[in-house]
């Protein structure tokens, strides 16, 4: 009995643990909104944290980029030859890259190198009492230390995004038209009618028409 | 009439969630001197500082700075009144990215709208208070711990408060660190007319710098007076703790029940 309702309270306070948790990082999050002023008053404080998180990323995000783009043409190549389309190749490697892979990957890069640098540097000034020192001078630490390089990430990550989709792309061209041989022209044309965010797409429309209900938001357009 | 408090602790009750920390403490910094703080390791002394900068929150009673009690200030007020205070951590805290000069620095630019010309001279001229002139391009990696404690003075006094707080400015110094670090407070706190306070365990130096010395045990105020009345008082507390004895009032033993019981002797 008393074993039940240990196991009970525990349950319950892991329960209250995880919501309170998920209100103190809403409630950080808008902190950083409220004191966003900094970041951009004194845009040098961003730049520099554009720097050690956007550019720094770079190398990894390419490289991957480019690796994720090798496979999609290789693999996509091996299954469309089966039906004789190899020339959607180019379309096939730019949409997966464009809509799904290139946003996800990038994020979950750019939160692992650069998210956890900025995890250790800041555990770093709050260990050794940087931040409460800070305080102390009257400077608060979620304008200087935090804003900008959450607007740093907010500013960096759809260009690194956009060039992991477009390495992609490049490793795709590599594998599937230099080394495979899947004709040029095929390749960029189908591509291009494949129009990667056009809001014409009209697949893509019908989906979006059976997920938000009957009306055509496009229409307006 | 005694000479105006700058900081008056009144009745000041602190507890970290269930744990009371501080119970009771009435103290006050009078103008112009250096008071020491003393006690064990986690008597509450850190707290104390936390509660005149205002990053805690008293449970009851209040810290007047100033005349203004500091947990009513709003933030704007609060932040208007820590630019008046100083503060040097206990290992310097300097900002680990940035060199000697852009430490110092760091307020003035913060703060202050001055040209960068007239902050390099300030900068310079807090470095070479401090006796550390020509390291401004160093950064805080490559400096020793007192060189680092005294890099972190010069930017505690940057804004020339009229409070600087201490906390353990001699941990992990050596002899010659200690009496360099102990005589720059002394000596900026008179040259600025400022009000110190350092919050230490050690005795021997902080004996021979401050003006006044109050002792916390258990979360009260259990001895005060000048240095000389300190080093010949006859309380118990105060006479084991400034000769270092191992077992007194303090005990060696932490009150972990009966020992013998616990090996399994017959009592």
């Amino acid at each position: 009995m008393i074993g039940l309702t240990k196991k009970l309270r525990s349950i319950g306070h892991h329960v209250v643990d995880a919501v309170w948790r998920t209100g103190y990082a809403a409630r950080f999050f808008f902190l950083i909104l409220l004191y966003s002023g900094t970041s951009f008053q004194r845009f040098r404080l961003t730049v520099k944290e554009l720097f050690s998180s956007g550019v720094m990323s770079l190398i990894i995000i390419l490289v991957a980029g480019m690796f994720v783009g090798m496979v999609l043409g290789l693999q996509g190549y091996e299954t469309l030859k089966r039906y004789g389309s190899e020339s959607a190749l180019g379309s096939l490697v730019a949409l997966s890259l464009v809509r799904e892979l290139g946003p996800v990957l990038a994020a979950l890069l750019f939160a692992s190198r650069a998210g956890s640098a900025m995890t250790a540097e800041i555990g770093l000034m709050k260990a050794t009492e940087q931040i409460s020192a800070m305080e102390m001078m009257a400077i608060n630490p979620i304008a200087r230390v935090v804003g900008p390089r959450f607007w740093a990430g907010v500013i960096s990550m759809p260009l690194l995004s956009a060039l992991f989709s477009a390495m992609g792309v490049f490793g795709g061209y590599v594998v599937g038209v230099v080394l495979i041989g899947v004709d040029q022209g095929s390749f960029w044309s189908q591509m291009q009618a494949g129009r990667g965010l056009s809001t014409r797409h009209t697949k893509w429309r019908d989906q979006e028409r059976r997920i938000w209900g009957g009306r055509d938001r496009h229409r307006t357009i | 009439m005694p000479p105006q408090a700058l900081v008056e602790i009144q009745n000041v009750n602190f507890a970290y969630g269930n744990r009371p920390i501080l119970k009771g403490v009435n103290l006050s910094l009078p103008k112009g001197k250096v008071i020491a703080v003393m006690g064990g390791s986690g008597c509450g002394k850190t707290t104390l500082l936390r509660l005149i900068g205002g990053a805690l929150r008293p449970s009851s009673g209040q810290v007047k700075v100033d005349g203004q009690v500091i947990h009513e200030l709003d933030h704007n007020k609060l932040y208007l009144m820590r630019r008046k205070m100083g503060m040097l951590f206990q290992f310097g805290a300097l900002f680990t990215d940035m060199s000697v000069y852009d430490n110092v620095a760091f307020q003035m630019r913060e703060h202050t709208d001055l040209p960068e010309e007239i902050i390099r001279d300030l900068v310079l001229m807090k470095l070479h208070a401090v006796g550390l002139h020509g390291t401004h391009h160093l950064m805080p990696a490559e400096l020793s711990g007192g060189m680092a404690r005294r890099v972190a003075l010069a930017r505690a006094v940057a804004l020339d408060p009229m409070l600087i707080m201490y906390d353990e400015p001699f941990a992990g110094l050596d002899p010659i660190s200690l009496t360099v670090v102990g005589n720059l407070i002394r000596r900026l706190n008179d040259a600025l007319g400022a009000t110190s306070i350092v919050v230490t365990h050690d005795v021997q130096e902080s004996l021979k710098i401050v003006d006044y010395i109050y002792f916390i045990a258990d979360g009260v105020i259990v001895a005060e007076g000048a240095p000389d009345e300190i080093r010949s008082s006859s309380k118990p507390f105060v006479h084991q703790f400034v000769h270092g004895e191992m077992d007194g009032p303090v005990p060696f033993h932490y009150p972990g029940g009966n020992y013998q019981q616990d090996l399994g002797l017959r009592t």
